[in-house]
């Protein structure tokens, strides 16, 4: 069995009367892509804001690899291995594109790829020294990728990067995540599109508001009668 | 097309290097001009004090064009600074100029309790730190005081007053903070600060210390304020409290940063060398005037020009740029 990078116990988080999130636990495991599915404000970016210190967790508990995660701050988890992109990508918009990816390499602890090697990764090799808020929104989200990579993160949270994109892009991103398992990272893909993810994920959590509805294989997750109603529900509507 | 592999990087290295360069030269020909301003113009309290607020607008430059927290209580800094050097050289007995570094340290001093503040945002936090200054100026000022700060009756430094270190005093000065600002800008330091204006939660978790690289620049901008207040004080030579503990300063300050343009380095300077020029050429006889104007023009420039004097050099320069690689396209 390979090593547990992270484990999340009981997560609930209010927004006053609002649960956004119900006891949510599960685990992953390095080389390992988890993904986590559920209708619009089931509470997935708020999961990653969660484990990513944005926001503190009403109950429950998270641990990387093994050790109890007290009250910290979300710079010292980005220095500890947890890392994120953002659903509404987040560049530093007057700093050129390589200006970002150093600022978060400066803080690596340990080796990881250069600078370089990120952005020609990322695809944005030929915009290094374009100001961040001049490329479009897909670019943008790449940037936020490249930004957390920087800090060679033992597990990584991506929200929705296929949003937008066409099947040859989506092909070649799913390609890229995959390419990042490689020496025991683990990954967490939140995604709506299931072509995308069943390219690159073994198993899916599925949240429906705030809880979490089903846990396993993603075909057997799209075969599940509540699955399949929670998100009829919400094509219907 | 230019090829970025290979071209990218050293073409950067030469831009970092040609903005340092430029950054540099931002330092020397104002430090240079004020060498020889007394050649061409013989109020040398006003040169002194022109100084100092070019510093303070550097500090404001700091602290808001970097950080982006607008600190209208700057004055508070200012006039502990005046106070801490005044309260050093009289009673410690310390050489005047030494006790400009004690003005300083009063500065820092206020700017460490302040820190608090941060934990409010945009507005909230300007209006805290002016609540705070203004505190700052009642505790010093308050009769219950006199045996230490002279309470309401304000402070003579005639006994240690030197003309002449004095303005070699402002002039040192100045050049510090100037120099304070390129390092701030062409730092690490500078650009994790700059990323913390744009999102804060995003530079934390690219591995920004928020809270602490942030305090660093508030304190290094208090500092600046407590050595512009001890300079202030040593060449007014008799100050009262509301002298020195005067939200004017602030307002000053902010409104030739903002005016020139912030996160630059010749932007405060030309703000203040213009606008302190003009209101020192106009409004001497109805200053009150200027406090209205100028307060008025820190809600214009945020809101329409938020880069300034400098910001529209720039455009107009890359709308030149522009035209001339459509005239030849
Ligand atoms: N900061 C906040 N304050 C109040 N409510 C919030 C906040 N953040 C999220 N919510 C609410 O929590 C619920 C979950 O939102 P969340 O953004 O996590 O959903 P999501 O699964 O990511 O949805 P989507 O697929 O649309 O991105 C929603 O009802 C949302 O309105
Ligand atoms: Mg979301």
């Amino acid at each position: 069995m390979a090593d547990e990078i992270l484990r999340l116990e009981g997560i609930s988080k209010h927004f006053g009367g609002l649960s956004a999130l119900q006891e949510v636990s599960f685990s992953v495991e390095g080389g390992e892509a988890l993904g986590l599915v559920g209708p619009n404000g089931s509470g997935k970016t708020t999961l990653i804001n969660v484990v990513c210190g944005l926001y503190t967790p009403n109950a429950g508990n998270i641990y990387l690899e093994g050790a109890k995660l007290g009250k910290t701050t979300p710079h010292k988890l980005a220095k500890s291995g947890i890392n994120r992109t953002f659903q509404v990508p987040q560049p530093f918009a007057s700093l050129t594109v390589r200006e970002n990816v150093e600022i978060a390499a400066a803080h690596r602890r340990g080796d990881g790829m250069s600078v370089v090697e990120i952005l020609d990764f990322v695809n944005l090799g030929k915009w290094a020294g374009q100001e961040a808020g001049s490329l479009n929104a897909a670019q943008q989200k790449r940037l936020d990728l490249g930004r957390a990579l920087a800090l060679n993160p033992k597990v990584l949270f991506v929200d929705e990067l296929g949003a937008g994109l066409n099947p040859a892009e989506l092909a070649e991103v799913a390609a890229m995540l995959r390419s990042l398992l490689n020496g025991g990272r683990a990954l967490v893909v939140v995604e709506h599109l299931m072509g995308f993810l069943d390219k690159l994920v073994d198993r899916v959590i599925v949240l429906n508001a705030g809880r979490e509805i089903f846990h396993g294989g993603l075909r057997s997750a799209l075969d599940d009668g509540e699955v399949k109603r929670v998100f009829l529900g919400t094509v219907g509507a | 097309m230019l090829d970025s592999k290979g071209g990218g990087k050293p073409l950067a290295g030469l831009l970092r290097r040609k903005t340092l360069l430029l950054d540099l030269l931002a330092v020397a020909i104002p430090v240079i001009g004020f060498s020889f301003g007394l050649n061409f113009y013989s109020n040398e309290l006003l040169l002194v004090y022109m100084m100092v607020y070019v510093a303070l607008a550097h500090g404001i430059n700091i602290s808001y064009g970097f950080t982006g927290y607008l600190p209208f209580g700057y004055f508070g800094f200012f006039g502990a600074g005046a106070y801490g050097a005044t309260l050093a050289i009289l009673d410690l007995h310390v050489p005047a100029l030494l006790g400009m570094l004690f003005g300083g340290v009063a500065g820092v001093l206020v700017g460490l309790l302040l820190l608090p503040l941060f934990r409010l945002r945009g507005a909230y936090f300007a209006i805290a730190t002016l609540a705070a200054g203004e505190a700052v100026a009642d505790i010093v000022a308050n009769p219950s005081l006199q045996s230490i700060t002279n309470g309401p009756y304000g402070e003579n430094l005639a006994s240690v007053y030197s003309s002449g270190q004095i303005y070699v005093a402002a002039l040192v000065f100045m050049a510090l903070a100037l120099l304070a600002v390129v390092l701030v800008k062409n730092s690490r330091f500078g650009l994790s600060l700059r990323a913390i204006k744009e999102s804060e939660y995003s530079a934390a978790m690219a591995g920004v210390n928020v809270v602490q690289l942030r305090s660093l620049a508030w304190v290094i901008a208090a500092a600046i304020a407590g050595v512009g207040g001890a300079i202030f004080g040593w060449a007014t030579t008799v100050f009262y409290p509301s002298a020195v503990f005067d939200s004017a300063i602030s307002v000053f300050a902010i409104v030739f940063a903002l005016f020139g343009g912030t996160g630059s380095v010749w932007g405060p300077t030309l703000g203040t060398v213009l606008l302190y020029g003009l209101y020192s050429a106009v409004g001497l006889s109805s200053p009150q005037y200027f406090q209205l104007i100028y307060g008025l023009a820190i809600v214009g420039l945020i809101l329409f020009a938020p880069r300034g004097l400098v910001g529209f050099g720039r455009a107009a320069v890359r709308r030149l740029s522009l035209r001339r690689a459509g005239a030849n396209g």
